[in-house]
C-alpha cells in the first residue's frame, strides 16, 4: 500500500495526526494423526490498522487488502472520531532516540525440508504412543512455524520495523485405564528449529497424562498449595489486567492509586522484561512505536507503577512505559514478557516441606472462574495429593478458590523453576499456606 | 465477489495434482464497535475482514490456505501452492459450477448500514440512563455494541456456488459494584442474527437494571461454602452447561479422532431418560442461527439426545468422510482464515413437565445457580468447569440467601446421567463460542434443570 499518500490525504480531510500499522506474517502447520499428514495449513496474511486523531479523538480501523479504498478509510475514521465524547487526550509518537537491540532472525526452519519436519512429527507422535502402553491416542500432534514483520509508519516521520520468527510443536496425548481417561496438551517453543529436534517434548506430555491417570478428588478443606509453575502462570495471566493503566482509567484494578504501598509478600517480585533471553516474544518498541525496556512492577512487595501506553499515560500524567499493544482493533496494555521473580528453592524440597496438601499443575476455564476486577477465582484444577513430603496420588476435579492479592499476600515459599511461556507470562511455582478447595 | 467462470479454473486447478474435493470461501464483512464506560462513548472502532481461502480434500487429508484478494493471479497462484501439497495424477473430476439461490430464513430489517453512529450509540445511552442512578454502590458501567455485516461466497468442487449475506448485532453490557470493602460485577448480553431490529426490540431498560441488579445482590452475598450438592441451573444462559458438559465433546472435531468420551455411543444410553437435547440451526434470526452454514450446506434441526439416547454427533464435511455419518449443516469458521469444522448453532435441552416452582420446593438443601457464567471442557476427558454469576442456597425447598463465587465442575458423562428434573420454561442466553475455528456466535438454552450431585467450589469456609 502506498502509505504516504494515505497519510498525506488524512492530513488533508483534517486530522492532525495519523498512523499505519501493517502486520505481515507467514506461517505453515503441518499436522500428523496416525503416521500421516492429515492436514496442511498455510497462511500468508496480511493486516492493517490505522488510526488517527480528529477534532482531538482517535479513532482505529482494521483492514486487510492492499488495495483498500482510502475514501472509506478516512470517512470511516472520521465519523468513528466524531462519535466519541470521553475526555481522554491521545497521542501519536514521533519516537525515542534509542531502541534497544533484540535477537536476528536467521530463518533457520525455513531452511529445513517439510519432509524433515513430518519426520520429526511421526516420530514425536510414535514416540508419545511408544511411552507407556496405556497411551490410547494422540489426537493433536501439530508443528507451526511462523514469520513476522511489523512496521509502523506515521505522520510525524516515525518509520519504525522489527522482525519476529518461531517454531512450536503442538502435542496432546490421551491415556486410558480402568475406563478412566486423562489427556494432556504440550507446547514446546523454538527460536530455531534445532531447539524442536533435540526437545523431550514427547516424553513430557506422555508422562504428564500417565501420571494424571486414576485421579480422583479429594475430600473437602482447606489445603496448603503448591501452584506449579505452569499453574502459577495461568493465574498470573488472568490477573494481569491489575498492572494495566486502561484497566485503572476504568476504574477496574483493585490496585488504582496504591503505587509504592506495599500491597503483598517481600518476598514477591514481578518484572516486564520485553528483552526476556528465551521468551518467544522479544520486542524493541511496542505497538505505538516506544521503546521498550524492562521494568519492576512489584518489587519485594511493594506495587512500583502500571503499565502505560501513550493513552493512558497522559490520563495519569506520566511516560509511557512501551506496553501499549493492540488488542484487536484498538490499542490496549500489556506486558511483553510478565513474570514473577524466582526463589531457591527446587520444586522437589517445596513439595518435601508439606505434611499434607496438594501440588496444583493445571487449573482450566479461568477465563470464567475468575474475576480480573477483584482478584476472586474459583477454579477447577487437577495436580497430585502430598503427604508427609511425598506426592502420593493424583486428583482431579476439584475446585480452588481464592483471591489473588490476598494470597500473594500470604506466601510461603518461592521455587526455582521460573519458566516463561508461550503467551509470554512466566512464574516459578508458588507454596501459599491455605487454600479452600472443594471436593468430594 | 469471484466470478462463477474464476471460481470454476481455480477449483479445476486445485484438483491437479490427486485432490478429490476443493471448495473456495471468500468473505468481506465489515464490522463496527462502540465502548461506552460510564456514559461516554470510549471507544468506536472499524474493520474490513476481506480475503478467500481455498481448501483441498484427499479423503480426510487437508491442505488449506488463504488470501487477501480476490482477484485470479493471487487465486491461481494459492491452487498452485496448495496443490502442491499432493503428487498425483488427477481423478478426472470435472467441476461445473451452478448457482444456488440460499433461502433467506434471518431476514434483516434494519442493516448497521441503515443507522449512523449516533443511532446505534442511542442504545448505549438507554443502557447507561437506566442502571446510573439504580444505586450509589454501583461504580462502573460499561456498555458495548458490536455489529457484523458479512457477505460470503462459497464454491465447490461439486458444483456448488452460493453467494449468502449475514449480519448480526449484539448489545454487551457490564455493571461494577462495590461498598469499599468488597467488589462484584454482573454482565448480560442480548444479540441476534439480525439487524438492529434486535435492540429496538428489546427492553433495554429492564436488561440493564437486571444486571444492576444482580451485581448489587452479588455484592451483599455470602461466599459460597463449597461441596457435592444438588444443583438447580436456571433457563436462558444455564444451557452453557450442554453447551460445555455434553455437545463440545460430540463435535466431529473430537469425535472423528476417537478422543471424545462419546465417541462410539451413538445408539447408546448417555443421559437420563427425560433428557433431550437439540442443536437447532434454522430458528429464525436466532443469535446462532445461519442460512447455510460455512460449507454451504442448509442448517438444520439436529436432535442430539432423544430421550436419553444418543442419537447424532455434528458433522461437517470432511469429518463425514471419516466417520461415515451425514452432514449436519454444522460446519462454521471465525471467517476465512480458520479451516471450518463442526460446531454448535443454537444449542437447548427441549422442556419437560416439571414446574420450575415444583423443582425448587422438592429440593432439600442445594445451590439455585440462576445466572451462570461461561466455562471449559476438555472433550477428551469430559471434565467440565463453568461460574455462576449469580446464585442462591435452597434451603428446605425455598430460596434462601444469595452466594457468590460458586463454581461447577464435574464429568460430562456423569451430569448428563444425573439430571432427575426438568421445567418447561426454555428460554436462550447468546454468547460467543472459542474453539478450533474460532469464535463464533452461538445461542444457548435450556429451561430450568435439576442435577443431582455435583461438586460446587468457592471461596466460604465452613
Amino acid at each position: 500500500m502506498r502509505h504516504q499518500e494515505l497519510i498525506n490525504k488524512a492530513l488533508a480531510a483534517g486530522f492532525t495526526d495519523f498512523e499505519i500499522y501493517q502486520s505481515k506474517s507467514v506461517s505453515t502447520t503441518l499436522s500428523i494423526f496416525k503416521g500421516e499428514v492429515d492436514k496442511t495449513e498455510i497462511h500468508d496474511s496480511l493486516v492493517y490498522t490505522v488510526r488517527g486523531i480528529y477534532n482531538g479523538k482517535m479513532a482505529y480501523l482494521t483492514f486487510e487488502t492492499n488495495n483498500e479504498d482510502f475514501d472509506y478509510i478516512i470517512n470511516t475514521l472520521k465519523s468513528n472520531a466524531k462519535s466519541l465524547t470521553s475526555k481522554e487526550e491521545f497521542e501519536i509518537y514521533d519516537g525515542d532516540e534509542i531502541y534497544p537491540e533484540v535477537r536476528k532472525t536467521t530463518g533457520s526452519f525455513l531452511k529445513v525440508p517439510t519432509s524433515d519436519k513430518i519426520d520429526l512429527l511421526k516420530k514425536v507422535e510414535k514416540d508419545v504412543k511408544g511411552y507407556d502402553s496405556r497411551i490410547v491416542n494422540v489426537p493433536y500432534c501439530r508443528y507451526n512455524e511462523v514469520v513476522s514483520n511489523v512496521k509502523i509508519v506515521n505522520s510525524k516521520g516515525l518509520d519504525l520495523e522489527k522482525n519476529n520468527e518461531y517454531c512450536y510443536l503442538v502435542v496432546q496425548a490421551v491415556a486410558l485405564e480402568n475406563e478412566q481417561t486423562q489427556s494432556q496438551f504440550e507446547i514446546e517453543i523454538g527460536l530455531t528449529y534445532d531447539e524442536l529436534v533435540k526437545s523431550d517434548v514427547a516424553e513430557k506430555v506422555a508422562k504428564k497424562a500417565i501420571e494424571k491417570l486414576n485421579a480422583k478428588p479429594v475430600p473437602s478443606k482447606t489445603y496448603p498449595i503448591i501452584f506449579e509453575n505452569e499453574a502459577m502462570a495461568s493465574l498470573l495471566g488472568v490477573f494481569s489486567s491489575f498492572f494495566s493503566g486502561e484497566a485503572a482509567i476504568k476504574k477496574l484494578t483493585p490496585l488504582l492509586g496504591k503505587e509504592e504501598e506495599k500491597l503483598f509478600s517481600e518476598k514477591l517480585t514481578i518484572i516486564d522484561d520485553p528483552l526476556y533471553p528465551s521468551a518467544l516474544n522479544n520486542e524493541p518498541f511496542d505497538d505505538e512505536g516506544v521503546a521498550c525496556r524492562r521494568k519492576e512492577i512489584v518489587k519485594e512487595g511493594v506495587f512500583k507503577g502500571l503499565m502505560h501506553n501513550l493513552k493512558t499515560a497522559k490520563y495519569f500524567k506520566t511516560k509511557s512505559t512501551g506496553n501499549g499493544f493492540k488488542s484487536g482493533p484498538n490499542m490496549g496494555v500489556s506486558g511483553v514478557n510478565l513474570f514473577i521473580e524466582e526463589g531457591s528453592k527446587s520444586l522437589d524440597q517445596l513439595i518435601s516441606e508439606v505434611e499434607e496438601g496438594l501440588l496444583i499443575n493445571s487449573l482450566s476455564g479461568l477465563h470464567a472462574g475468575a474475576n480480573p476486577i477483584t482478584g476472586d477465582f474459583s477454579c477447577q484444577s487437577s495436580g497430585f495429593l502430598i503427604e508427609n513430603g511425598k506426592i502420593t496420588r493424583p486428583v482431579t476435579l476439584i475446585v480452588v478458590s481464592g483471591n489473588f492479592i490476598n494470597i500473594l499476600n500470604q506466601i510461603d515459599d518461592i521455587g526455582s523453576d521460573l519458566k516463561v511461556f508461550h503467551n509470554g507470562i512466566g512464574a516459578p511455582s508458588i507454596k501459599f499456606s491455605g487454600l479452600p478447595v472443594s471436593g468430594k | 465477489m469471484i466470478s462463477k467462470e474464476i471460481c470454476q479454473e481455480v477449483l479445476q486447478l486445485s484438483l491437479s495434482t490427486g485432490g478429490d474435493f476443493a471448495e473456495i470461501f471468500a468473505e468481506s464483512t465489515y464490522n463496527n464497535s462502540f465502548e461506552q464506560t460510564k456514559g461516554e462513548v470510549t471507544r468506536v472502532s472499524s474493520s474490513h475482514i476481506h480475503g478467500a481461502s481455498i481448501r483441498i480434500l484427499k479423503g480426510s487429508l487437508e491442505v488449506i490456505g488463504y488470501t487477501n484478494e480476490f482477484t485470479k493471479e493471487s487465486l491461481v497462484a494459492l491452487a498452485k501452492k496448495l496443490a502442491g501439497a499432493f503428487t498425483e495424477k488427477p481423478l478426472g473430476i470435472e467441476v461445473v459450477l451452478k448457482e444456488t439461490i440460499v433461502q433467506e430464513n434471518n431476514p434483516v430489517v434494519i442493516s448497521p448500514s441503515d443507522f449512523t453512529n449516533e443511532q446505534k450509540i442511542s442504545y448505549l445511552d438507554k443502557f447507561y440512563d437506566a442502571v446510573k442512578d439504580y444505586s450509589n454502590e454501583i461504580t462502573q458501567v460499561i456498555a458495548t455494541i458490536r455489529d457484523v455485516d458479512q457477505k460470503i461466497l462459497i464454491a465447490n468442487s461439486k458444483g456448488r456456488y452460493m453467494r449468502d449475506h449475514r449480519n448480526n448485532v449484539i448489545i454487551h453490557g457490564s455493571v461494577v459494584a462495590s461498598d469499599g470493602k468488597s467488589t462484584q460485577s454482573a454482565t448480560n448480553s442480548i444479540g441476534g442474527h439480525s439487524g438492529y431490529e434486535v435492540l429496538e426490540n428489546a427492553n433495554i431498560e429492564e436488561f440493564a437494571t437486571n444486571i444492576a441488579k444482580t451485581a448489587i445482590t452479588m455484592l451483599h452475598a455470602d461466599e459460597m461454602v463449597g461441596g457435592v450438592m444438588t444443583v438447580v441451573v436456571h433457563n436462558g444462559f444455564g444451557g452453557v452447561l450442554l453447551h460445555e458438559a455434553c455437545v463440545h465433546s460430540l463435535e466431529a472435531t473430537s469425535v472423528a479422532k476417537g478422543s471424545s468420551v462419546f465417541a462410539n455411543k451413538l445408539g447408546q444410553k448417555i443421559a437420563s431418560d427425560i433428557v433431550t437435547a437439540i442443536d437447532d440451526g434454522t430458528q429464525s434470526n436466532a443469535w446462532g442461527s445461519l442460512n447455510v452454514d460455512d460449507e454451504g450446506e442448509p442448517t438444520k434441526r439436529n436432535i442430539l439426545i432423544e430421550n436419553g439416547i444418543l442419537k447424532s454427533y455434528l458433522v461437517d464435511y470432511r469429518n463425514s468422510r471419516i466417520m461415515n455419518h451425514p452432514v449436519t449443516g454444522s460446519s462454521r469458521r471465525q471467517n476465512y482464515k480458520f479451516s471450518p469444522t463442526s460446531r454448535m448453532t443454537n444449542t437447548f435441552f427441549a422442556p419437560g413437565k416439571d414446574k420450575f416452582e415444583d423443582i425448587i420446593a422438592k429440593t432439600e438443601y442445594g445451590l439455585f445457580a440462576k445466572q451462570m457464567g461461561g466455562g471449559s471442557v476438555n472433550p477428551s476427558t469430559g471434565e467440565f468447569n463453568f461460574a455462576v454469576n449469580e446464585g442462591y442456597l435452597i434451603e428446605n425447598g425455598k430460596i434462601t440467601k444469595p452466594v457468590r463465587g460458586a463454581t461447577l465442575v464435574g464429568s460430562g458423562a456423569e451430569v448428563l446421567m444425573n439430571i432427575d428434573m426438568i421445567a418447561d420454561n426454555l428460554s436462550y442466553g447468546h454468547g460467543m463460542c472459542g474453539s478450533a475455528s474460532g469464535s463464533i456466535p452461538t445461542n444457548v438454552g435450556q429451561p430450568t434443570i435439576r442435577v443431582q450431585n455435583m461438586t460446587v467450589g468457592g471461596r466460604g469456609v465452613k
